[in-house]
């Protein structure tokens, strides 16, 4: 039954669901229906590249008592103590699940003890490498040694102090170390050694 | 003799229709120069608070932005809203990353800042010839009416930027950063933004209890060590980059000293990291690497090895990467 009408909501979104009207009074009928029909939006646009101008209501909604719920000085924390379930990062979570995701963030103890688990042909730098014509990538889900990796996320944040668009922007220099996201950080190309 | 009134009149039409076009759009350059100054000031002008929706490929966090402008410089606190919830908290040129999720404080010098305010470095005039700059329209953002401002480059070594800029106050609410198929690859939207008169202290204090976390700080290394690096010369640039800035750095968490340059069409930047090669060194990156829309390329040269990063696509930094040589 439930995944049934998770079809025919996703259908719905889709604009291409033949019998329309029922959906749609199951889904005003059903407030959980509603948050979900709302976050099939957000994915759908999200998975297009267009997060919406306009949050949806719901989105809007949470993303207050999210805020509401964090131990920050804007706002007081009012009745609510339990800790809501922060819609976006719910439908970051869905979205990706197709593919495997990475951001790039400060890693900054993991160096030492990490070395050692790591896959090492990944790293199998030689010193006097030169450099490779045929330079060839491989899937983005690769993980690069860890090592490599708390080296570029150094090298990432100086750059950024520097990038002019950065800059221009004011904030975002400091938005790419904020973010984060569970599991792996970065993406990797790797270069293939062997030609 | 009755010709010759017609053709006059012809060459005028054509005239006044080939004039047209130049004159419209000699004028919505210099009003997308207006907008982008507006915006410039307001980065660094405007009191504000607000939350904010940060997205790159598929990966999306939610922030919290306060900005306060004293007359002795800016303050600006950056809260994670999810995940373990960072912090960043810049006063003046000093920068503190509080990471949880590593048991971390890291303190960085940002770029010194020459003057209070700021110059605004974007300059229509030598960056036309690389962007093509065109007002898009008006909506809204976060409940507040933008002005739609579209940079797309000429050439497929940088990146497009899509901007949306408050009306009243020239804050940047929105940006799509668009790679080489005109497609958002890095993104931020505000879903909630306040103007304020005054900032009270406290909302520029962090939450997050450090105690127990391991402190890093970055030291900007003295001139000694730039003796021991050679210069390299960079054979290939893509048009209108010149160098912008170079500096001896230490990373914060330690390794050797790192020759840093900087080169920059006045949009687009990108960074050339040279460091010592140490012999069994397995964290030099070899070959190609992104985080996000930012791409990165590495490579040994000699004794040393050579990384470089940029918010340009993958064969910006590949062929610069290829291009440096050592000079002596």
């Amino acid at each position: 039954m439930t995944n049934k009408i998770d079809e025919q909501l996703s259908t719905l979104v889709d604009d291409e669901l033949a019998n329309q009207d029922r959906v749609l009074e199951q889904v005003a009928a059903d407030p959980e229906l509603r948050a979900r029909w709302s976050r099939y939006h957000l994915m759908r646009d999200v998975i297009t590249g267009h997060i919406p101008e306009q949050p949806l209501g719901d989105i809007a909604s949470r993303v207050s008592q999210a805020l509401e719920n964090e131990p920050a000085i804007l706002a007081p924390v009012h009745k609510r103590k339990r800790k809501i379930p922060f819609i976006l990062k719910q439908v970051g979570g869905l979205a990706i699940a197709a593919t495997v995701s990475a951001v790039a963030v400060i890693t900054v103890q993991q160096t030492q003890e990490e070395t050692s688990t790591t896959p090492t042909e990944i790293a199998a730098v030689q010193p006097q490498t030169k450099p490779s014509a045929q330079v060839r990538y491989v899937s983005d889900t690769t993980g690069l040694d860890t090592a490599v990796q708390s080296k570029l996320d150094g090298y990432l944040v100086n750059h950024n102090e520097y990038s002019v668009s950065a800059n221009m922007q004011g904030l975002l220099p400091y938005m790419r170390i904020v973010s984060e996201t569970p599991g792996k950080k970065v993406v990797v190309r790797r270069v293939n050694e062997q030609q | 003799m009755s010709s010759s009134k017609p053709i006059k009149f012809q060459i005028l039409l054509l005239s006044i229709s080939l004039a047209l076009p130049v004159a419209a759009l000699a004028a919505q350059l210099e009003e997308v120069q207006a907008w982008l100054e507006k915006m410039q000031r307001a980065a660094h002008m405007v009191n504000y608070e607000g939350t904010f929706v940060y997205g790159q490929q598929d990966h999306l966090s939610s922030m919290r932005i306060i900005h306060r402008v004293t007359p002795q410089g800016e303050q600006e606190r950056l809260i994670s809203m999810d995940g373990t919830g960072r912090e960043v908290v810049r006063d003046g040129s000093k920068v503190t990353c509080f990471l949880p999720d590593s048991n971390a404080v890291v303190v960085e010098k940002s770029r010194p800042v020459k003057q209070f305010p700021p110059e605004f470095p974007m300059k229509i005039d030598e960056l036309k010839d690389f962007y093509t700059f065109s007002l898009a329209g008006t909506s809204r953002v976060a409940g507040h009416l933008t002005q739609g401002i579209k940079i797309l480059p000429k050439d497929p070594y940088r990146y497009g930027h899509y901007l949306w800029v408050e009306k009243k106050t020239g804050l940047l609410l929105k940006t799509h950063l668009l790679n080489e198929q005109g497609k958002p690859i890095e993104q931020f939207v505000f879903t909630q933004v306040t103007f304020l008169d005054e900032v009270p202290d406290e909302y520029l204090v962090t939450s997050v209890n450090s105690q127990g976390f391991t402190w890093y700080e970055a030291k900007e290394s003295a001139d000694k060590s730039e003796q021991a690096h050679p210069d390299m010369n960079v054979a290939w640039l893509p048009g209108g980059f010149k160098e912008d800035m170079e500096r001896m750095q230490k990373m914060p968490t330690g390794g050797m000293p790192v020759k840093h340059k900087v080169f920059s069409d006045g949009l687009s930047s990108v960074s050339v990291f040279i460091e010592e090669g140490m012999e069994h060194d397995n964290s030099n990156l070899v070959g190609g690497s992104h985080m996000g829309a930012i791409n990165a390329h590495g490579r040994s040269l000699g004794d040393y090895h050579v990384t470089v990063v940029g918010e340009v696509p993958h064969v910006t930094v590949q062929k610069i990467c290829e291009a440096i040589t050592q000079t002596n």
